[in-house]
């Protein structure tokens, strides 16, 4: 990877491909930021939340390397379905991953973790008796 | 009993105190008693080790053997050290994957709706 580039091509796909993935199982919208956040990560990942186009169904994953902090922040109806917990289960991932140096797998797997706990079961016979 | 069974191996009373201490004596000196029989004249006689020699071989060898197997278990993490230090440092300009923000309104009402939503969010915080 080039000097002052943090993730290779393969891994910037990886996550690209990651969200994706994680849209698709939860229907849900989902955006990562990755770099400082000033002067604390919690307020300035809730200001980014807010000021993304649907903040109420978007998961926002902030990470901040140098302070060695993550947050994920979850819309009004992003919470309906990705409950605290869940966000916690992933986090856990997440941090373990970074712990080893390992910044866009942790990324990656906490992204399909949170999707798959997103997921909302298919209903079924519903349509017919309505 | 007795005089019938020293009647039939044709020893006295006398003799029997003497030679039983006696035998008793032999099996339990008998294997502690030095070793007649040196090493066969055939062998090589070896010359003796030098101090140098014997520290090469029982300190040197497992000491070398420590040290690659501590150098085995720690070569992964030095390779992933190598490509990634996290929290030393972050070099670069933020990075943004899925969906972005968009540039945000300054005036009153806009701000207020903002609070309002940011009250309303989940999620969690975590520190490795």
């Amino acid at each position: 990877m080039p000097a002052g580039e943090p993730f290779s091509a393969a891994e910037r796909d990886d996550i690209e491909q990651a969200v994706k993935q994680a849209e698709k199982l939860s229907g849900l919208i989902f955006s990562v930021y990755v770099g400082n956040a000033d002067p604390e990560l919690r307020s300035f990942a809730e200001r980014q939340h807010a000021s993304l186009p649907e903040p109420e169904q978007t998961v926002l994953v902030a990470v901040d390397p140098a302070a060695r902090s993550l947050e994920i922040v979850t819309g009004e109806v992003a919470q309906r379905v990705l409950s605290n917990e869940d966000c916690r289960l992933a986090a856990l991932a997440m941090t373990s991953s970074f712990a080893e140096g390992d910044l866009a797998g942790g990324i990656r797997a906490g992204l399909l973790q949170l999707g798959e706990h997103a997921r909302r079961p298919a209903t079924l016979h519903t349509e017919d008796h309505v | 009993m007795f005089a019938k069974a020293r009647a039939l191996f044709g020893m006295s009373r006398r003799r029997t105190l003497v030679s039983v201490p006696a035998a008793l004596l032999g099996i339990v000196a008998g294997p502690a008693a030095p070793a007649a029989a040196g090493t066969p004249d055939t062998w090589t006689k070896a010359e003796p080790m030098s101090w140098l020699e014997i520290l090469g071989i029982f300190g040197g060898i497992p000491a070398g053997l420590f040290v690659l197997i501590v150098l085995l278990a720690l070569a992964p993490s030095l390779i992933r050290q190598g490509r990634r230090q996290p929290g030393i440092s972050w070099w670069s300009e933020p990075q943004w994957f899925g969906a972005q923000p968009v540039p945000v309104r300054t005036d009153e009402s806009a701000r207020g709706s903002q609070v309002a939503r940011a009250r309303r969010v989940g999620g969690v915080s975590a520190r490795w």
